[in-house]
């Protein structure tokens, strides 16, 4: 077998944001929460804006700031690395895990695509809800901060600790 | 399920378990992946593992569960052939 090309566990410090487990756990609490809230609360806004939808306003921007900051950060972390490092970077336990993770983040997005087809189709047919252009938009978004979050946020969980 | 000896080896060779994924080339983590049993190690693994160690794949490892080390220290030496009637 040819030499890996760094140290398998060893992540670039210098370029990853080396947070703690329980860090990372809040993190991917806060991107993924806060991004969902984000998208629940929209729904609430009106297209007139009055004063009582100005606080609303508020919670919306902010967690839509929140949830992207700490989605971005989650991003920058060494969970990350680990979960878009190639094979030759990480061990063979590592790699597992990787593959592991990937494949949970594909069946919770495939799930939530399908819940939200049939969650529209039932809109429709039943109440003649149609989603906006700016409904879809708002999904959209909300699922790429997932898809880019979720690997990193599940390897973050299932994080054993320093004594493995 | 795959039962294994590489704690006791390593503690035996006075090795840390960061000193121990260092030779044979993993996270630290995944030795003690390893020695609770929650992963199963590659063949090639395996065999750098017994390499590090010094002894065969099979002082290491075993499909079945190894019998305690007291039992095996306490357990009677099996008799010359020529003694058995």
């Amino acid at each position: 077998m040819s030499a890996p090309a760094t140290t398998p566990g060893k992540t670039p410090s210098k370029a990853y944001l080396n947070f703690s487990r329980n860090t990372a756990h809040a993190l991917s609490v806060g991107a993924l929460g806060s991004l969902s809230l984000w998208f629940a609360l929209k729904f609430l806004l009106t297209e007139e804006p009055g004063p009582q939808q100005a606080g609303l306003q508020l919670a919306v921007g902010v967690l839509a700031l929140a949830g992207m900051v700490a989605s971005v950060l989650l991003f920058l972390s060494t969970y990350s690395f680990r979960a878009n490092a190639p094979d030759a970077q990480i061990d063979e336990r590592e790699v597992t895990e990787r593959n592991r993770a990937y494949f949970r983040a594909y069946q919770t997005l495939v799930f939530v695509l399908l819940l939200s087809y049939i969650v529209a189709e039932f809109g429709e047919k039943a109440f003649g809800w149609v989603p906006t252009r700016g409904v879809i938009a708002n999904f959209l978004t909300l699922l790429i901060f997932a898809a880019l979050t979720l690997p990193a946020a599940i390897l973050a969980w299932w994080d054993a600790g320093d004594e493995g | 399920m795959i039962s294994n000896r590489i704690q006791i080896f390593r503690t035996d060779r006075g090795l840390s378990r960061k000193e121990l994924a260092a030779l044979v080339d993993v996270n630290p983590q995944t030795i003690g992946f390893l020695e609770r049993g929650s992963y199963t190690p590659s063949v090639e693994l395996a065999l750098q593992l017994a390499r590090v160690f010094g002894v065969s794949v099979e002082a290491v490892f075993s499909l079945e569960p190894f019998p305690p080390l007291a039992a095996q220290i306490g357990a009677p030496s099996s008799p010359p052939k020529g003694d058995t009637p």
